[in-house]
Parts: C-alpha cells; sequence; structure tokens
C-alpha cells in the first residue's frame, strides 16, 4: 500500500499530471481538484509494484505491505535520478538503510 | 461518448515486453512505416516488467544450442510442446538480449566477458527500470503511442482483422483503429481464480493484476483459435509477497526444507511423475509436503552472512521491494520464508497457453499476429523468449502489409461496440465489477481447481463450475460502472469471464493428468500418452458464443 506525505510532495510544481499518477500501472490514482493534491483513489487495488514510489521527483511516496498479511511492517522510499535509483528502507525500528543502485547503463 | 478515429499501418496492442520488440523491429526494418501502439497503462512502466526483474531466465549459455534448449522445455512439459515455436524462440535468444543490453540495461558479466550465468538458462540482470529503457527505444524509433487507451475488441471484415476498437480509460473515449496489420501482444490473464488474500491485499499477485486475458478474450470474440487453456500456470513463491523461488534458490543458495528443517525434494524424487520436470516437481513436492502434515515449507535464508545479505536485498529492489519489506520486518533473526503455489493463472510465456499460431506468429485470423504471454504453444519463453516472438511477429507482418486502402468500417459496426461498452454506464442494474469479479473468482476456485481445493479437478466440478459460468455470463448486462475507471474494470470481468469459461471446457476435455497442479484431474490421475500427446484448440463461435473444442497433433497439425 503506499501513502502520500503532502508535507513532501510538491504537487509536481502545477502539473497537471502528476508523475505518479502517470505512471502506476493500474491507473489507481487521481487528483483532487480542490487542492491539486495526488489520491490514491483505489488503494485496495495496489500491487506494490513501486512504480509511484521511484517516480515522485521528491520522494513523497512511502510503500508498506498491508497489515493484513504484515503487522510490523518496514517501509520504502526512493527515488529515479539519472542512471541510478536510491532506496531508503525504513526498519521496524526505525533504523534506516540505503542503497544506490545503477540501473540504466548508458552513459 | 466522443469517438475518435486513427489509422495507421502497423497496430500493436499492448505495450509490454513482446509489443516494445515488435514495434522497434518495425521501424528498424522500415522507417517510413505507421506503427501504433495502444497501450492500456502508461509504457514506461505497463504490465509484468512494471516492477523490474532481476534476471533474464532464457538464454543460451555457451555449450548449449537451440536443440538442447528445446529439449530442456519438452522435458519440463512432459513432452508436449511446439517444437518449431521453441526452436524458433531459442534461435533468436541472445540477440534480442544483446540489444537490449545496448539499449541501457546493465547485464552482470563475468571475467571472461561473458554473462554471468544464474543456473543454466538464465543471466543476472539489474533490471529495474528494464521497462523504461525499452519504452525509450520505442520512442527513439519513433513509434507513436497511445498510452491509457484499452482495446476492447478487434475489428473484422470479410474474415481478415483490420483494427480495433479502444476504450480511454480515464475519459471514456471511444478509438476506432484501422491498420493493414494488427499485432497482439497484451500478455496473458490473472484474477481468473480467487488470490490468496481478500480486500486490500488482493492484488498482491504474481502476474500483472491489469493483465486480464483481454488479448485472448477479443481473439476468440473473433473467432482465433486457442490452445492449451488447461495448462494453467502456478507460481511457487514465498507466500504472500510473491517473490520468485528463483531468485532465493539460484541467487541466494536458499535451502528448501519442510516444517522440521528437513530438506524434502529428495525424498519424492524417485517415484515423482515429474521428476524429469524440476519446476512440476518442485511444486508437486511442496503441495505433497504440507498435505502430508509436515508444512509449512520453506527457503531458508539463514546461512547468508551480512555482505551477501546486503547483495540480496538490492536483487529485491530490483525486481521484488515487497519480499525486502517482509524480509526487513524480521526481528527475530529468522530468515526462513514460507513457500507456496499461487492461484493459477493462464501465460503463454511460462505456461503454453494462447493463441494457436504457426511458425510465422500468425494467428488463425488472417492480418492478426501473436507475441508473448499471449501466444501459447511455447512454454518457458520468458521475458527474452516475448522479445524474440515480437521480432518475429513484426517481420512477418511487414511481409503481409499490402499499399491496399484501408477498408471503411461500418457504422453499424462501430454503433454495436459503442452501446456494449458503454452500456454498464447506462443501465444501471447494480453490480459493481468488483462483486462481479469476487463472483467469478469464486466459481472458478471451487469447481475449477483453485487455491482452495489445492488444484484438485473433476469432471462433475467441472460441469457445475459450467453451469454456474453460464449463468454468470448472462448477468454480465447487469453490470454497473459509477465512472470510467469503473468502466473499464467492468470490460475487465467481460473478458475474464469468457476466458474462464475457455479454461473449464480445456480441463474438461483433457482426460488425464499431464502437468500436475496446473492440470490435476483426480478422476484420471495418470499421464496417458497413448492418447492424450497432443494439443487440445478451442475455436468460440462469433455468434453463439459455444465454445468447440478441436485436436491438434504434436505436430502442430490435425
Ligand atoms: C512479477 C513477474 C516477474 C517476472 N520475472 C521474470 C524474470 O525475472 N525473468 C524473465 O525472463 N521473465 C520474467 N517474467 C516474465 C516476463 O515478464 C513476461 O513473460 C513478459 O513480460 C511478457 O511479455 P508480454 O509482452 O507478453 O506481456 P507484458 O510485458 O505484460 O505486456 C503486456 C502489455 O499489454 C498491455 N495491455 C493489456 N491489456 C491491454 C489492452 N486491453 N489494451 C491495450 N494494452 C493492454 C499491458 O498494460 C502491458 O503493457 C516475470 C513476470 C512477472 C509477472
Ligand atoms: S505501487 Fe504501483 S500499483 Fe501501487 S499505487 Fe504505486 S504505481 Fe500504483
Ligand atoms: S509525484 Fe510526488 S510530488 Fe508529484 S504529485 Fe505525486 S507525490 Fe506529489
Amino acid at each position: 500500500m503506499v501513502k502520500i506525505d503532502y508535507k513532501v510532495c510538491n504537487r509536481c510544481e502545477g502539473a497537471r499530471e502528476k508523475r505518479c499518477q502517470r505512471i502506476c500501472p493500474g491507473d489507481l490514482i487521481g487528483v483532487n481538484p480542490e487542492d491539486d493534491r495526488p489520491v490514491v483513489l483505489y488503494p485496495e487495488d495496489c500491487w506494490a509494484c513501486t512504480a509511484c514510489v521511484k517516480d515522485c521527483p521528491v520522494a513523497a511516496i512511502t510503500l508498506k505491505l498491508p497489515f493484513q498479511v504484515l503487522d510490523k511492517g518496514a517501509s520504502l522510499r526512493a527515488t529515479a535520478k539519472g542512471r541510478k535509483t536510491s532506496w531508503v528502507l525504513e526498519g521496524t525500528d526505525g533504523k534506516k538503510e540505503e542503497f544506490e543502485i545503477i540501473v540504466d547503463s548508458r552513459q | 461518448m466522443e469517438i475518435v478515429r486513427k489509422d495507421t499501418d502497423l497496430l500493436i496492442i499492448g505495450g509490454g515486453a513482446a509489443g516494445c520488440f515488435a514495434a522497434v523491429e518495425a521501424k528498424t526494418q522500415s522507417p517510413k512505416l505507421r506503427c501504433l501502439i495502444i497501450e492500456k497503462a502508461h509504457i514506461d512502466r505497463s504490465g509484468c516488467l512494471a516492477m523490474g526483474l532481476n534476471a533474464i531466465n532464457a538464454y543460451l549459455h555457451p555449450g548449449e544450442s537451440p536443440e538442447s534448449y528445446l529439449n530442456h522445455v519438452k522435458q519440463e512439459f512432459m513432452g508436449l510442446v511446439r517444437e518449431d515455436l521453441v526452436l524458433s524462440i531459442a534461435r533468436g535468444l541472445n540477440d534480442t538480449v544483446k540489444r537490449v543490453e545496448q539499449w541501457g540495461l546493465p547485464v552482470e558479466k563475468g571475467t571472461d566477458g561473458n554473462y554471468k550465468p544464474r543456473g543454466r538458462r538464465a543471466i543476472r540482470i539489474i533490471g529495474e527500470r528494464l521497462k523504461p529503457i525499452l519504452a525509450e527505444a520505442v520512442r527513439r524509433h519513433r513509434v507513436e503511442v497511445l498510452n491509457r487507451v484499452a482495446v476492447t475488441n478487434l475489428i473484422l471484415k470479410e474474415g481478415k482483422v483490420v483494427g480495433a476498437f479502444g476504450l480511454g480509460v480515464r475519459d471514456g473515449t471511444l478509438y476506432v483503429i484501422r491498420a493493414k496489420g494488427v499485432i497482439i501482444a497484451t500478455g496473458g490473464a490473472s484474477g481468473l481464480y480467487k488470490p490468496p488474500n481478500p480486500g486490500s491485499a488482493r492484488h498482491l499477485m504474481w502476474y500483472c493484476p491489469w493483465n486480464v486475458g483481454t488479448g485472448y478474450a477479443i481473439g476468440l470474440r473473433a473467432g482465433a483459435e486457442m490452445t492449451s487453456f488447461e495448462n494453467r500456470f502456478i507460481a511457487l513463491r514465498v507466500k504472500d509477497v510473491q517473490a520468485p523461488t528463483g531468485t532465493l534458490a539460484l541467487g541466494a543458495g536458499a535451502r528448501q526444507v519442510n516444517a522440521k528443517g528437513e530438506p524434502y525434494l529428495e525424498k519424492y524424487h524417485k517415484d515423482s511423475p515429474v521428476k524429469d520436470s524440476p519446476t512440476y516437481f518442485r511444486l508437486l513436492s511442496t503441495v505433497l509436503e504440507n498435505q502430508a502434515g509436515r508444512g509449512p515449507c520453506y527457503l531458508d535464508l539463514n546461512h547468508l552472512d551480512t555482505q551477501t545479505l546486503r547483495q540480496f536485498k538490492e536483487d529485491l529492489l530490483n525486481m521484488s521491494p515487497s519480499m525486502l519489506l517482509m524480509l526487513s520486518s524480521r526481528d527475530n533473526g529468522d530468515y526462513r520464508f514460507e513457500i507456496t503455489g499461487s492461484e493459477p493463472y493462464v501465460v503463454g510465456g511460462h505456461g503454453e497457453a494462447g493463441y494457436w499460431v504457426d511458425v510465422e506468429r500468425r494467428t488463425t485470423l488472417q492480418g492478426l499476429y501473436a507475441a508473448g504471454d499471449v501466444a501459447g504453444g511455447a512454454p518457458k519463453k520468458y521475458v527474452s523468449g516475448c522479445w524474440v516472438e515480437g521480432q518475429i511477429a513484426a517481420r512477418t507482418a511487414l511481409k503481409e502489409i499490402n499499399n491496399n486502402p484501408l477498408p471503411s468500417i461500418e457504422e453499424g459496426t462501430v454503433k454495436k461496440e459503442q452501446v456494449r461498452v458503454s452500456m454498464p454506464l447506462k443501465d444501471r442494474k447494480g453490480v459493481p465489477p468488483q462483486e462481479m469479479e469476487e463472483r467469478l473468482q469464486k466459481i472458478m476456485d471451487e469447481y475449477a481447481g483453485g487455491l482452495s481445493t489445492q488444484y484438485e479437478l473433476n469432471e462433475e466440478k467441472l460441469r457445475v463450475g459450467r453451469a454456474l459460468l453460464k449463468d454468470l455470463k448472462a448477468v454480465v448486462p447487469n453490470l454497473e460502472a459509477k465512472n470510467h475507471h469503473e468502466l473499464v474494470s467492468c470490460m475487465e470481468v467481460v473478458d475474464r469471464i469468457d476466458v474462464a469459461r475457455v479454461v473449464v471446457e480445456h480441463l474438461l476435455y483433457r482426460k488425464e493428468t499431464r502437468w500436475p497442479c496446473s492440470q490435476s484431474r483426480i478422476d484420471y490421475p495418470k499421464r496417458d500418452d497413448a492418447h492424450w500427446l497432443k494439443f487440445v484448440n478451442s475455436v468460440m463461435d462469433v455468434d453463439t458464443g459455444e465454445i468447440q473444442i478441436l485436436e491438434k497433433g504434436l505436430n502442430g497439425k490435425d
């Protein structure tokens, strides 16, 4: 399940179509016209694919597993920049582990 | 409902692994060609590849040949595969992988410069961004892409496929697309069976939840011949998060053990009906071990040292982030992960259900070519095999596209599809698509060998399933959509019902057990090569919707 942190989200600087909305393979994210906020309209349909998590330019989206399958969950955030994707994994104890992976070999 | 018309030379339905590759191939061979991809999602992250991959599962390492590859696939699928198709895939694997590497996919190499093997036929990749890399290649080759348009039916004229109808998933626009050749590449079908978890975890499934079998359904409704829908694919995966056991077993050296910590595979080996087929063997042995009261079964990762664990976590980020969340939530230091079989899917890239095609990837409908998970007869093609099929389909389509003007499409044909597609918005009879889907999944689960029956099938239950599906199809006109998103869900469940009906007919017809779990007939528990070493095919009557079964020999002929 993904959660958008509205304190971090910058509404994609007013872009009409938000990055998270553009990328979700299930088209689960919409925008509230009143405040221009992205909203996960169908959270129960999430595939946990992290497409929106990685595509958010300011890492405002967090992935957790549904409580049903994991009642004390770690969480993931990410940003894709250039050839790399950077991840922050936060454990149940609040400890953070960071990863930076080169995912595109073009120079 | 607004109508938008569009013409192209080559129409590709579905911009996934096979579709993207087909498009690039077409534009490479014929740069002036008009080539259009219609994609239900956004090609940057659509279909099976949305999460990423960490291995390419079909590759010929030094010492392997197309023939040795074919032998392996034949052995895994109990001798019943289309040899011509598998060989044609094997011959193209290494070239397509090379091409994608050149487009930017990081592939791990050994000191000898060869790709690093992961098992006998796979290579290790850092494939988190594989889908955006394919999409980028599509854009570089100036392929036109219509994102967020879901195809709902093919358009036929005098028996030939001349285009397709699409539904704008956000605004309900009806697209009427005419083309000189059409490649179908929409992937396989998930969501036919009840998933392992309900509610908020219902989409934690292995296969992409939005590949719903539309490619099969539109072919069936147009009279195309399908094959082997009884060969359902069941994935042995880490429970709840669907992480592939291969990543854990091959990539991290995990042992497969029962509840007591004993490795259990070996003891089944001698008498197993599937001992020569590792994929079926591991799944069946796990089901049997659970039935014998020695479950849960696990993959045991307790041996990993800190450095290997870190590498393993990176592997998971590249293709199975949920598994990493599960792993990182273990604070008791116990790194055993429970494994189970998934709910059944219909997928021609892992299993062999799909369009009946010839070696040039022509379907039985003139003007329609099929590639990837939607095409049947050639299991274990995986992502690289889908690329090869996309390439072959594009080459064939190019040869057969002519300069004749596009045929006109009668208004009546357009009107009919418009009425069909918009009905759930107008005639509100109160059945939301989600409930229709749940009904379908319950019927399939209980009467057509889902998870709750441990995949077991028998004649009487299948007949009940057949009857209940007929009843369900009859209430399709009661579907109600509150908005365009739900309208797409309505179209999805309609397609799933058509596919499910064909699955049940195939399961009823094959009176033996050829592929345990995929197709376990408890009333015919043995494999019967004398009578059943042949393909079960089907065609749906385009007017009545009745399903007719045909048999085809091993050589692909009658
Ligand atoms: C989770 C997962 C992990 C996998 N891991 C590996 C691996 O590690 N190695 C490996 O070799 N293989 C792997 N595979 C298999 C491989 O990904 C597939 O075989 C391959 O992607 C199938 O290609 P395709 O083009 O047939 O389908 P897809 O790549 O799924 O593409 C189908 C496309 O069609 C679109 N579409 C669907 N319906 C419509 C419609 N009505 N209108 C328009 N467009 C539509 C979809 O949105 C999608 O973009 C994995 C598969 C899955 C699901
Ligand atoms: S994780 Fe994937 S399926 Fe879930 S909301 Fe994000 S993009 Fe959509
Ligand atoms: S992509 Fe990120 S910044 Fe943009 S709207 Fe979505 S959450 Fe906000």
